[in-house]
């Protein structure tokens, strides 16, 4: 019998995610924090055209793409004349399992296959969970998926109760675990005992199956607008959703189109606090996973994470869980689409957006996800107020995550949060460099830090200086 | 109901305390480490068993799972809930803004 031992099992993690993941990171690393991160992407051997072919194969992607003409003409009542962008909206629900999580799933599972793997395990309370799910049940593959389900009363969020419903109708095996980061343990524990896959969000694969993602958008928009998107907004929360977007956006040649990342404000919430767990509405695309994810990126289950926002993100913006809720609303209410509510962050943010910017410019809000039992704003609503929170009319100010969600009733009432990119990269740097002595870091470690989060070489300098001070 | 009897090949549900509050992860909440890391698995008794008494399960993968029997035939029971009034108040709004003003 092996050790199960909590700690001797996080000392094998290493060996174990080398087994799992089926990669060697070590030949990546070239120097003492530099990583060949285009060398990792390449792992996955096929391009952006193949992927697509596996995805169609699949019943993956090719989502449509419409103008929500009602929801610019909500945001040009509340707009200053001559103002009032166009929106447009992916309708990523049309995958499979119902999200965009499908693509990443789709790429993952195929390579569980090419390897030789005879079942995957994906860690996740969300949408990827049923995505792994749905693409293993038609592979043939089995399937674990481990949630973190509930808090130490029993009592789970309904939306994450929906996703084990889901992962269960596809065949795979659901693990509901009470709060907590053990749930890392178990899911080692089941990497270690069933030899299968690590469909991790954050391998190669699973990044470069969003790729697709960002290729499609931009021929979508040429196709309706002659031209590329002037921005796309992404809900942001491990990164892989902006990472691959951005990426195939690039592939496509859209080069001048700025990525916002978009996340639901969720300060003073500790996400593994028993207590905060179920005072919240969202369960992802919010601050608790944006900011670590964004700031330190390897902290993830594999050893380099191939989902890394900072290199991609030329703007993130806050949105509050009201207008989620509201975006939500009338995007039922005005266009007939019963999606999200978790999907629509990066709707709420375009709805504000769209006040500020001329009629004539694009933004393109790439994702929805479906709507069910749980997975609902009145379930979610209702399950709120069960747990103490307050749900009022009100403006964004008036939110306060675990206490008061202040749903705007007009659309004037929207706004965004601007978050400074340059102190997400000084954080991101100095945790980089924390421990490290300064003797130690070469020319490639500090041409490898400004890459990876679009700091210049100067600003790695001083950093590194400062830290040098601080040891 | 503890107590009750269950058949061999039920779909059933059991619980498992993984960690105790002195084996939790260092660094964690003072809330979340006060108390155990528990988790809920279903799946087909692979024995007669007894609710609240010790059972196994062989899970949709073909595991086989240890753990006390704490549900038979487990469902879901997640709804829609009630419409929030706020909610419906913002959607009245964009309605009234859109299509009113226009006479549509």
């Amino acid at each position: 019998m092996t050790d199960s031992d909590y700690q001797a099992l996080l000392d094998r993690r290493g060996e174990i995610m080398r087994r799992s993941v089926g990669i060697d990171y070590e030949q990546f690393r070239r120097g003492r924090l530099a990583w060949d991160y285009e060398g990792l992407m390449e792992v996955v051997g096929y391009d952006v055209g193949q992927a697509v072919r596996i995805q169609f194969d699949r019943g993956v992607g090719a989502t449509s793409m419409r103008e929500a003409r009602n929801l610019t003409e909500l945001a040009r009542s509340a707009a200053p004349s001559g103002c009032g962008a166009r929106i447009f909206i992916k309708d990523e629900a049309a995958n499979p399992s119902g999200s965009f999580k499908d693509r990443r799933a789709s790429l993952s599972v195929f390579e569980a296959c090419e390897r030789g793997y005879r079942g995957v395990i994906a860690a996740t309370s969300g949408n990827y969970g049923a995505a792994v799910a749905s693409q293993a049940a038609r592979a043939g593959l089995a399937c674990i998926v481990v949630q973190e389900a509930f808090d130490s009363r029993g009592v789970g969020q309904p939306e994450i109760i929906e996703k084990a419903r889901a992962c269960e109708e596809f065949g795979a095996d659901v693990i509901q675990c009470t709060v907590g980061p053990e749930l890392f343990y178990l899911f080692l524990r089941l990497l270690e005992e069933t030899g299968y896959f690590n469909a991790s969000l954050y391998t190669p694969f699973s990044v470069a199956g969003l790729e697709t993602l960002g290729v499609e958008l931009a021929e979508n928009m040429r196709r309706l607008t002659r031209r590329d998107p002037d921005m796309v907004l992404v809900t942001h929360a491990g990164g892989g959703n902006v990472t691959g977007t951005a990426r195939g956006l690039r592939k496509a040649g859209a080069s001048a189109t700025t990525v916002v990342g978009v996340a639901v404000d969720l300060h003073g919430l500790h996400m593994a606090s028993d207590r905060d767990f179920n005072r919240k509405s969202f369960t992802t695309g919010h601050s608790g996973f944006a900011f670590p994810f964004t700031i330190r990126p390897d902290r993830s289950d594999v050893p380099l994470n191939a989902a890394r926002a900072l290199r991609y993100l030329d703007r993130l913006l806050l949105v509050t869980q009201g207008e989620v809720f509201y975006a939500t609303e009338v995007l039922s209410k005005l266009e007939g689409m019963q999606r999200g509510p978790a999907g629509n962050t990066s709707l709420a943010a375009a709805l504000a957006l769209a006040r500020e910017l001329p009629r004539d410019t694009t933004l393109v809000v790439q994702e929805t996800e479906y709507t069910g039992a749980g997975k609902h704003p009145w379930a979610q609503l209702a399950f709120a107020r069960e747990n103490e929170v307050e749900v009022k009319t009100g403006g964004r100010e008036e939110n306060v995550p675990g206490s008061v969600i202040a749903i705007p009733d007009d659309p004037s009432a929207l706004g965004v949060s601007e978050v400074d990119l340059v102190k997400l990269r000084e954080s991101y740097l100095r945790g980089a460099l924390a421990g490290v002595p300064p003797d130690e870091i070469q020319a490639v470690d500090i041409e490898y830090l400004a890459e990876d989060s679009r700091a210049q070489s100067d600003d790695v300098l001083r950093m590194l200086d400062e830290s040098a001070v601080e040891a | 109901m503890d107590g009750s009897a269950v058949e061999k090949g039920c779909w059933a549900r059991i619980h498992r305390i993984e960690l105790g509050p002195s084996e939790r992860a260092p660094g964690i909440p003072d809330d979340t480490a006060a108390v155990p890391f528990e988790s809920w698995t279903n799946g087909w008794l692979v024995d007669d068993a007894v609710v609240g008494e010790r059972a196994k399960v062989r899970t949709l993968s073909g595991r086989v799972v240890e753990g006390v029997l704490v549900e038979v035939s487990p469902g879901y029971s997640h709804s829609f809930g009630s419409p929030p009034a706020a909610l419906q108040r913002a959607g009245e709004d964009a309605r009234e803004r859109l299509f009113e003003k226009s006479g549509r």
